[in-house]
């Protein structure tokens, strides 16, 4: 093989605004989605600035690795001389957090979203067995509780179907690093469409305001709606590792200067804006590819 | 005696040879008939290119010269960005050390097999051809139009005079009115056939731009880690495509060494490559086999349809340079010849010229915009010689004409124009 693959699993641990650009729907701030499902997502060249930063934070700006993993930096005058050896997936949704009057919130996810990463799992070499559960009906949610029951989430009441969710289990615990009796009491499975309107209009929306210090009042026009995604939202993205262009570094090499030489002593990465009031902050987990 | 039997058994081998020969072929086209899919020949692969994520194959517009405004993404591929992520996709199969270009297997020569920035070497290349559910998609003529459900063909009128002459320009028959060109619009492999047959074809067969793909907005930005600063001057839009599940791209390579074969083989499975701008990724498999291209029985006639396919480049002409325009009867016609075929063109209906750029990866430098005869362009044209019209099929059905064929630029089919004298 000429390259050499990772999934990481992301588990935010709180809000995350990777912000799209450009308003919508009384939203001033939303945040970034696919164009096609408007699953909410975190774009690759976000992905791969937050590695970068986050090696740039380790090892210095200059470091000769970094620039052969992630390319020359774009503001200077060897920014052509070679692309980066790695290539940087959108982080892609996997479990949503969803509040709900019958418990704290559940982790909610869907079929096509389980089928999503059995593709991507399989193109980059990673077993992951289980199957994916069968949700066609509105109003049905799949839990793996022992009794049926009504489940609230959001405004909808949905009638849950019990499965042996085990395998399913084993393997979202693998790619998370949450324990899997959580993830048995937390997880539910809805429709594809059901799904869709949560993954839309279930994410945080929040008011925010500046403050004239002086007068101690809002300041003029500084109101904004800022969507983000809420702690608890699990996301996952590839890592595709190739030979470097500028040393020869084989493929594992790069491939490990992430998974190793970033993650191993701190699995955490700073994803999206606001920093510095503290989001963005997700727990890694790696799964590396077989062969 | 025995030498004469000698012969005769040779000459029976031969011919069984022969015979073993035309039956596999009759046998293949039969298939091909049945299944509208053939298998690949020595040295050709087909290579199926999935979206992981989202692409983007950028305009021919710099970011600066935009402005503010957002810059998109071609579709299908551009021929070359394949090609180049192909040839590196092949070279680090084979281990190559790009510096150097030298392989750990000294026979392999590199530049040969792969050709370099201007040539592809030995490699032959066709499409890209974009599948959707399972079958391949061709871009739709630009001689048809719609309004709403309805098609309609452009028809090949009395000459007129104008800019080029007294030529026959293509138009809507009377009393078709409020029709538009289907730009962005791509034809199943029947409704292909019945273009090309010179019939309308049916609503069913038209696959729109939005069936294959999205549009994503992305908005990205500089930062100073130092500093953690946006910088300066580094806000850029672009629209990236997010193609659905069910659209896949293949490319048809041919003449593939044996070494370069068996090791794109192997490591094809699951292999990932970036593939366009801002380094997205791709993911490969590789097949035997392949879509027939679209084609009609070949039927005695003196008139021909040449349907392009892919982007054509005639260095900025309408036609190839062999071509000279002479007057017959009064008419403006173009006289040359494609494949040692003589014919006239009499009419053509050529949309707006396709822009592509590209990247030198060697000489770290934009590589010139270039405008190509889009696909979809049709000639309408006259057989010097109307016995020829099987040849004609056999030379010209699937080929490339123009520069750059090894690219696939300019690959035609042959169809029936329905001539409206």
């Amino acid at each position: 093989m000429t390259t050499k693959n990772a999934l990481i699993g992301l588990w935010a641990e709180t809000s995350i605004h990777a912000g799209a650009g450009s308003s919508v729907d009384g939203i001033d701030l939303p945040i970034q989605r696919e164009g096609h499902s408007q699953w909410p997502c975190v774009f690759g060249s976000s992905v791969k600035g937050a590695l970068r930063t986050k090696a740039e934070d380790k090892l210095g700006k200059d470091n000769t690795s970094i620039t052969y993993v992630f390319g020359p930096d774009s503001s200077s005058d060897k920014a052509s001389e070679h692309a980066g050896a790695l290539l940087v997936s959108d982080a892609r949704l996997l479990l949503l957090p969803v509040r709900s009057l019958t418990s704290h919130y559940k982790w909610v996810t869907c079929p096509a979203i389980l089928q999503r990463l059995l593709r991507d799992a399989e193109r980059l070499n990673i077993s992951l067995k289980f199957t994916v559960p069968d949700v066609k009906e509105s109003g049905i949610a799949i839990t793996s509780a022992t009794e049926a029951t009504d489940l609230f989430l959001e405004e909808y009441r949905f009638t849950t179907n019990t499965a042996d969710l085990t395998d399913l289990i084993t393997v979202l615990a693998k790619i998370t690093g949450i324990q899997s009796e959580e993830l048995s009491d937390q997880l539910v499975i809805v429709s594809n469409d059901q799904f869709s309107y949560l993954a839309k209009y279930a994410t945080p929306v929040t008011p925010h305001i500046a403050i004239d210090n002086e007068k101690k009042v809002v300041e003029k026009g500084a109101l904004w709606y800022e969507e983000t995604l809420a702690p608890e939202t699990i996301l996952y993205f590839a890592l595709s590792a190739h030979k470097s262009r500028g040393d020869d570094m084989p493929a594992e090499a790069i491939l490990n200067c992430i998974t190793q030489g970033l993650f191993a002593e701190s699995p955490y990465l700073q994803l999206g804006g606001n920093e510095t009031v503290g989001m963005g902050w997700c727990k890694v987990t790696v799964l590396a590819s077989e062969a | 005696m025995a030498k004469g039997k000698g012969k005769k058994q040779q000459g029976t081998k031969i011919n069984y040879k022969q015979q073993q020969r035309q039956k596999a072929k009759n046998e293949q086209q039969q298939m091909t008939l049945k299944t509208g899919v053939q298998a690949c020949a020595d040295g050709e692969i087909n290579l199926h290119i999935h979206a992981i994520d989202t692409w983007f194959f950028r305009e021919s517009r710099p970011h600066d010269a935009a402005g503010a405004s957002e810059l998109s993404s071609l579709f299908p591929p551009p021929i070359r960005t394949l090609a180049g992520a192909l040839r590196t996709y092949m070279g680090d199969a084979m281990g190559i050390d790009w510096k150097t270009l030298q392989c750990p297997n000294n026979t392999f020569d590199f530049e040969k097999s792969l050709g370099n920035a201007e040539h592809l070497g030995e490699l032959e290349l066709n499409g890209p051809y974009i599948v959707y559910q399972g079958q391949r998609l061709y871009p739709a003529p630009l001689y048809l139009m719609h309004k709403e459900e309805q098609c309609q063909r452009l028809m090949i009128g009395q000459p007129v005079r104008c800019d080029l002459g007294t030529v026959r320009l293509p138009e809507m028959p009377k009393g078709y009115q409020g029709y538009k060109t289907l730009e962005q619009h791509w034809l199943t492999a029947s409704g292909m056939r019945l273009c090309l047959d010179g019939s309308v074809l049916h609503a069913k067969d038209i696959i729109k731009a939005e069936q294959l793909f999205g549009h994503e907005a992305r908005l990205g930005i500089a930062r100073d880690n130092a500093t953690r600063k946006v910088v300066e001057g580094q806000l850029y839009q672009t629209r990236h495509l997010r193609l659905k599940d069910d659209v896949h791209i293949e490319l048809n390579i041919k003449n593939l060494e044996a070494g370069l074969l068996d090791s794109v083989t192997q490591t094809q499975k699951r292999a990932t490559l970036r593939l366009g701008g801002e380094g997205r990724m791709a993911s490969l498999s590789v097949s035997a086999e392949a879509e027939a291209l679209p084609y009609i029985k070949p039927r005695k006639t003196d008139t021909l349809l040449i349907q392009f396919i892919t982007p054509a480049d005639f260095n900025g002409n309408m036609f190839p340079e062999n071509f000279n325009e002479i007057k017959q009867n009064g008419q403006t016609v173009w006289q040359g010849e494609i494949n040692g075929i003589g014919l006239q063109i009499e009419a053509a209906v050529i949309g707006k010229a396709h822009r592509e750029g590209g990247w030198d990866m060697q000489k770290h430098q934009p590589r010139p915009v270039k405008s190509y005869t889009p696909a979809g362009t049709a000639w309408f044209c006259r057989l010097d010689n109307p016995d020829d019209y099987q040849q004609v099929h056999d030379t010209l059905q699937g080929h490339c004409i123009g520069a750059d064929s090894a690219y696939g630029r300019g690959q035609i089919l042959i169809g029936q124009w329905q001539d409206t004298d």
